[in-house]
Parts: C-alpha cells; structure tokens; sequence
C-alpha cells in the first residue's frame, strides 16, 4: 500500500530541483556555456587589453566591453531555460512543485554558473589587461571585480529567468532578446548622454550600474583624456560622479545588483504562479 | 426512432455500500447499520432501522436510493420532533414529509428536541457516511478532568493514536484552555477538517462538532469523544454536473446534466462524438474550468476544497511532461522525493518506491535515459511517478495517442494494475476496443442536435453498453452517436432521450 500524498516542504524541493540542474547540466554538457563565455571574454580581453587603463576614453570603452559581454552572458544562459519546459512546470506545479522553489533552484543553479564564469572572464582578462593593483573595499582589486562581474552576471542571468518566466515559447524568449541587449547597451550612458526619461529607464539597467561599478574599481576620473596626453594643458574640467571611486559608491551598486537579483525573482515566481491559466 | 419502451436493458446498478452510525446516549454502544436500498427509520418495530429512543417517532423518517444520481437521500415523515439536517431542522414540504436530502458522506442527522440548545438526553446523532465501514470499531473516549491537551496523530506518544500512514505523526492537538476546547493542525500532510472545512488557526470545539483527519471521524461531546478505528479504503467520485457554460457575453453551453459515480477499481472508459465536449468534462472534474455543480471526491467537496484536494487527482498528461535528459531512475526517485510523506522511515519509502518499479515494470528501464525509452514505456513512467502522490483518480486523455496496438495495450493493462490498487482511472480514448475487457464502466457523451450541447448518452457496464447502443463493440457506440457529417449515424439525440427515460424510470421505481 502506498501513502497519501506528501510534498516535502519549499526547502526540500529546492533541493531536489538544484540536484536536477545538475544532472542535466552533465547530460546536456552544460559546460558549453562556459565554453561560450570564455570565447567572448577572450575577443573582448584580446581587443581591449592593451588600451586599458591608459586613457579614459579607452578605458571606458574597455569597460563598456566588458560590461556588455557580461549581460551577453547572463541573459543567454537563462533566457531559455524556464519557457523551454513550461508544459513539464505546468504538470509539475499541479502535482505540488512551489513556483518559489521552483525558481530559487534555478537562481541557486545559475549563481553557481555565473561565479565560474566570472571567475572564468577575470582570468582571461587579467592575461590580457594589466589592472591596477589597489582596490576600493580590499588591498587588491580583483576580489572587487570578482564580486562585480557575479552580481552582474547574476543580475543578467535572473533577468534571462524572469524573461523565460513571462513568454511561453523559447521562440519568443529569443525575439525579445535582442532588444533587452540593445536597451542595455543604449542605457549604459557610454554610447549616449543619458538626460530626463532616458536617465529614468537606466536606473533600472544593469549596463549603466555595470559601468558605475567598474568606472569605480578602476578609477576612471583619475585616467586621463585622449587629447590631454597630445595638449597636456588641456585638462578635464569635472569628474564623472557616476565613476566615482570610493568604497561606498561600490556597496551602493554591488547591493542595486542584489536588489535587481531579488526583483527580478519575485517577478519570475509571480508570473509562474499563473501558469495553470495555460491552454 | 426505436420504441424505447420495449428496449428496456439497462440494468441498474445495485446501491452502492453506505453506513449509517447511530450514537445514542453514553449508556449505549455505538453501532452501525449498512444502508441498502430504501429503509425507514422509526420506534416501530417493523421499521427497517428500529431506533428504541422516546424521542424517535413510531416512523421517523426514509433513507432512499436513487439511482439517477446514484445516491442515498433522507427525508423527514413529519415526525413529531423533527430531524437536524448538518445543524438545521428539515422543513416540512407536504403530507409526506420534508424534502428529500441528498446525503453526502460525513452528513449528520439528529433526532433531538426541536431546541437545539435543549438536547433530549435520549437524543440520536446518525452518521451517514460512505467511507466508514460496516466493520468500522467504534471508541467512545471520555476525557478526564485533569487532561488539557490530547495529541492526535500517527506516533506512539498520542493520545489518540490513527494507525494510518496518510495521518501525520504528528497531525492535531485538541488543548483546553478556560474550560474551552480548541484543535489546531500541528502541520500535518492532509489537513484537519471541522464540520467539513480544512482549519487554518487554532479554532474552538463545539459539542458536537465533527472532526475529520483523513479517514478518521471525530465527534466532539464536550465532555467525550467518539471516533472511528479505521482501515484504509478505496476512493470515491461523485460527478453531477448542471452545466458548463462558456463565454462572457455570448453564452454557450457546452455540457448539461452530467450525473455519475465512479467507485475505487473502476476504470471508466469516456466516450463521445466529435464536439461532445470530452475535454471540457474532463476540464470540469480536474476543476481547471469549473462547471456548473458538484463534484465529490472521496466523500469532500472537490470544488470547495480544491487547493487540497487537487492532489487527490492524478492526471498523466497526453504528451509526456518529463524532461527528456534524466535517467528513468532519476524522474522517479524525484518525484518519490517530492511526494512521500517524509514521515515515513527510508526503509517505508524504498519498499514502496521497489513496488511502483516492479508493478509498472521500470527495472529494465531503470537507468535509461528518458529521451531512449519507447512511447509505452514513456506513458508507463508517467503514469508510475503520478502514484506517489497516491491521488484517489487518474484521469487519462488519451494516454494511447501516437503508440501501436502493443504499447496501446500495455498502458491500459499498466492502469488497469493502477485501478486494482483501489484508485480510480478514467480514460479517454478513440482506441477503445483494444482494451475492452479491462474497462468496469462506459461513460458515453453525445452532442444533442437539439441544444448542440454534451449530454450524457449512458454510463454503465461494457456489456450494457454494448446492448444498450445494439453494437458488438465499444468504437461503433461513436458511430452511432456522430453526425452524419461526421461519418456517423446521427442518433446522438435518439440515446441521450432513451438513456434520460431509462434513468427516469428507474427513479420512479
């Protein structure tokens, strides 16, 4: 005889579902994502490396690569992964799986994708790019970029989630996707002067929050203009606030990037909360 | 059209077992009495359920069996002191007594003085209930002064102690607090209900009060309690359907007077015409589109309590909900996980986790991936990981789409396995013939020409049916049914009429 039926608690399931990632990650060679990732980081590092840190304008172009292949990242390794299985959701959430649960394990799953892939772009960078030794927050900078690149990418990846959460095909999930990136890229500040509605909408960008954050760690400001090094007399006139390069102005972006993770988590587990209306 | 009075075959079926508890004063044992049929209850000795109370009239009252809707009702014969319906005194509707009530399982009549507040010490509480059983033991527990908190659940340590798996160790406590008795649910799996309704908070007892945990019906005296030592039983579905109506400003109904009952072990065929609405019947009892009605499942309201008795459906859908890169192993074992009671010891778990492999034959494909195994095999895991959730129905839409006579067979042996079990399984299928025998009961929807909505064109056993529609086997019963237009006879609406006269008859017999 077997028992009544029994869901093990959101926690539990969490669990489960990190597990099936997992699993599926080995048998579908998840590993390929990484493999992408690092492919771009190193165009990026190769194109940028050497105009690093040697003007501003280079430099924030640098950044503005980084930055931009980071969302690349983050968005493609999710924005697929929910919508592709929403008929497997549908059936399981009516058996007893929490949308919650469901979600976090996905977020737990993808944090860890996005750490290796951090952790996977800094050192193509650094073989590439000679960063400054001094960091904000620690003795080094590279802990900060570190942390930098995973909210970011982490930021980017739980978009891509929430974005597969909305649309029910992964045929729409990869039409929408290139007018998040180009919003991203638009919105960062770097291509365009950002002023009145514009700068709004960049708030909730994690392109213009990915440049803030890596303007500080590499101190912008203190770089200095491709026309001074021709006519040194020729000197900025102010420092861009955005790149500002204190510890505080880093926590401030670094806890923006946690608090986009969060949002964009209920947004995902809200929308998949409806997913019994499905035809 | 045929002369229907003289085709008369449709067999009734048999009342279905229903037990009346009877609980008289604290002096006298508590027992039950199984309803079959039409009986009346009184103090007359000649009445079929003699009730031996002053305050029970000479003839009290009638249970009756009605095979439209094949459930019991009770009606009031105008006795002196009345009966309490669930708490409210039955009306007198004309000389023979009040309305008739139809009785759901966990209904509670009371013969008492008509002031609730005044009980006759001689009063008589029934139970009617199609879930206890004959043999159901029945413990009175008086609870002493000094007690002020009883637990109730699965361990050892409780004080009353429901030797049943669904029931948590731990499932509800009963506390005193300034002479008052409260239940809370200490987080069990299957909910506590009180007079019908799942608790949420902690909530004060009233004597009499009914409380219900999983099969375990308690009754609540103030100063006593009396409850059931139950085994488990099979599942119930009580299906009456007034209509399903779609569309905000155009309005069309799509299904009318769908009424039936499906009993633990039956594996119910649906069939229907093109149109007749199968999907939304089946929308309708999986409450993912309400209809117009009721639906009873193991003996609650299905619709009411939803949000928990969804779980008590199985439902294995048409195209395999698995992901496709996990081992065989690893999709049961999950949902194993998910859905066993983490009450059970490991030991519990694997036992029942080596009974679904071997009962749905998934050794051989054990560490397969599921991308590898063939479509029967694919419809035999589904079906195998919807057990651990040990829902009372499985309901199949066409759980042999896209297979070969092998696999199509196969399935349908695999639930025929799952109905033996005590469950319930209805299928939708437009290969019925392959598996005739295995079916217990037909359910056949017809699209009436008159209104162009689904009504029922019969529900019984294969080999009624198949005298019923004059055909050898279960697919020419579409034939008959469909549209011209659509290959058929056309004759939807002659069987809709003769099975409603049929049904008609026998509730007039």
């Amino acid at each position: 005889m077997e028992t009544e039926v029994k869901r093990t608690s959101r926690l539990g399931q969490i669990g489960i579902y990190v597990a099936k990632h997992f699993r599926i990650f080995v048998h579908e060679k998840g590993w390929s994502f990484i493999v992408f990732g690092a492919i771009i980081s190193w165009l990026v590092a190769f194109v940028v490396g050497g105009k690093m840190f040697n003007t501003y304008e280079n430099t924030k172009s640098g950044f503005f690569s980084i930055v931009s292949a980071g969302i690349w990242i983050g968005l493609f390794n999710s924005i697929q992964t929910i919508c592709k299985e929403r008929s497997i959701i549908k059936y399981e959430h009516r058996t007893g799986l929490h949308m919650s649960s469901y979600v976090l394990s996905h977020v737990i799953y993808q944090a860890v994708i996005c750490l290796i892939q951090s952790i996977v772009m800094l050192i193509i960078c650094s073989i590439y790019i000679d960063f400054p030794e001094d960091g904000l927050i620690f003795s080094s900078c590279i802990p900060e970029y570190l942390i930098t690149l995973f909210l970011m990418l982490l930021a980017s990846d739980v978009m891509g989630l929430a974005i597969s959460s909305i649309v029910r095909t992964p045929n729409a999930a990869m039409t929408v996707m290139p007018f998040v990136l180009i919003l991203q890229l638009i919105m960062s500040g770097v291509l365009f002067s950002l002023d009145g509605i514009s700068k709004k909408i960049a708030t909730f960008t994690v392109s213009k929050w990915g440049m803030e954050a890596m303007g500080s760690i590499g101190d912008l400001n203190s770089l200095p203009l491709k026309i001074t090094l021709q006519y040194p007399q020729i000197q900025k006139v102010s420092n861009n606030a955005a790149y500002e390069a204190t510890s505080e102005h880093l926590l401030k972006v670094w806890g923006i990037f946690i608090l986009f993770t969060v949002v964009l988590t209920a947004i995902s587990i809200i929308s998949l909360e409806f997913i019994d209306k499905d035809k | 059209m045929a002369d229907v009075q003289n085709t008369v075959m449709y067999k009734p079926m048999p009342p279905q077992p229903a037990t009346l508890v009877i609980i008289g004063n604290p002096e006298n044992p508590i027992y039950s009495v199984k309803l079959n049929g039409n009986m009346t209850v009184g103090r007359r000795s000649d009445v079929d359920i003699n009730l031996t109370s002053p305050i029970v009239s000479r003839v009290h009252g009638q249970f009756t069996w009605n095979t439209s809707d094949q459930c019991y009702y009770y009606m009031d014969c105008n006795s002196l002191n009345g009966t309490f319906f669930n708490g409210t005194m039955m009306k007198k509707l004309n000389e023979r007594g009040s309305r008739a009530q139809r009785l759901e399982d966990g209904d509670i009549l009371r013969i008492t003085r008509r002031n609730p507040d005044n009980p006759h010490p001689d009063a008589i509480m029934i139970i009617y209930s199609t879930s206890f059983s004959i043999n159901d033991k029945w413990v009175r527990y008086r609870i002493a002064d000094d007690v002020n908190s009883i637990k109730v659940g699965r361990s050892e340590d409780s004080f009353i102690n429901i030797d049943d798996p669904r029931v948590s160790q731990h499932h509800a406590v009963i506390e005193r607090e300034d002479g008052k008795w409260y239940i809370y649910d200490t987080g069990s799996t299957n909910g506590v209900f009180v007079n019908g309704n799942p608790i949420m908070d902690k909530i004060l007892l009233d004597p009499r009060d009914v409380i219900r945990i999983v099969d375990t019906t308690m009754i609540f005296f103030g100063d006593s309690f009396i409850y059931n030592i139950t085994k488990v039983r099979g599942a119930s579905l009580s299906i009456d359907i007034d209509e399903k109506v779609v569309g905000a400003i155009k309005r069309k109904t799509l299904l009318k007077d769908i009424r039936l009952e499906v009993r633990s072990g039956d594996m119910m065929l649906i069939l229907g015409g093109a149109g007749a609405g199968k999907t939304t019947f089946m929308k309708a009892v999986l409450g993912e589109s309400k209809a117009k009605g009721k639906i009873m499942l193991d003996g609650q309201d299905f619709y009411k309590h939803y949000r928990v008795l969804k779980y008590k459906i199985g439902i294995v859908p048409q195209f395999p909900s698995i992901r496709d890169s996990e081992k065989v192993s690893d999709i049961v074992l999950d949902a194993s996980k998910m859905n066993l009671n983490p009450d059970l010891s490991e030991a519990e778990k694997n036992k029942i986790i080596e009974s679904v492999k071997n009962r749905y034959s998934l050794n051989e494909i054990w560490d397969t991936y599921y991308e590898r195994i063939s479509g029967g095999q694919k419809k035999r895991v589904s079906i195998a990981i919807a057990t651990f959730n040990n829902p009372s129905l499985f309901f199949l839409d066409e759980p042999d789409s896209g297979l070969d006579y092998a696999n199509r067979r196969n399935v349908m042996e695999a639930l025929k396995t799952t109905a033996d079990q005590n469950k319930m399984v209805m299928v939708i299928t437009h290969a019925p013939n392959d598996a005739a025998e295995l079916f217990t009961k037909v359910m056949v929807l017809a699209k009436s020409k008159k209104d162009k909505t689904g009504h029922i064109a019969f529900c019984g056993t294969v080999e009624d049916a198949l005298e019923f529609f004059e055909v050898d086997n279960l697919q020419s019963i579409v034939v008959r049914i469909n549209a011209e237009s659509e290959g058929g006879e056309g004759r939807a609406d002659e069987f809709i009429e003769k099975y409603n006269l049929l049904r008609g008859n026998n509730n007039g017999n």
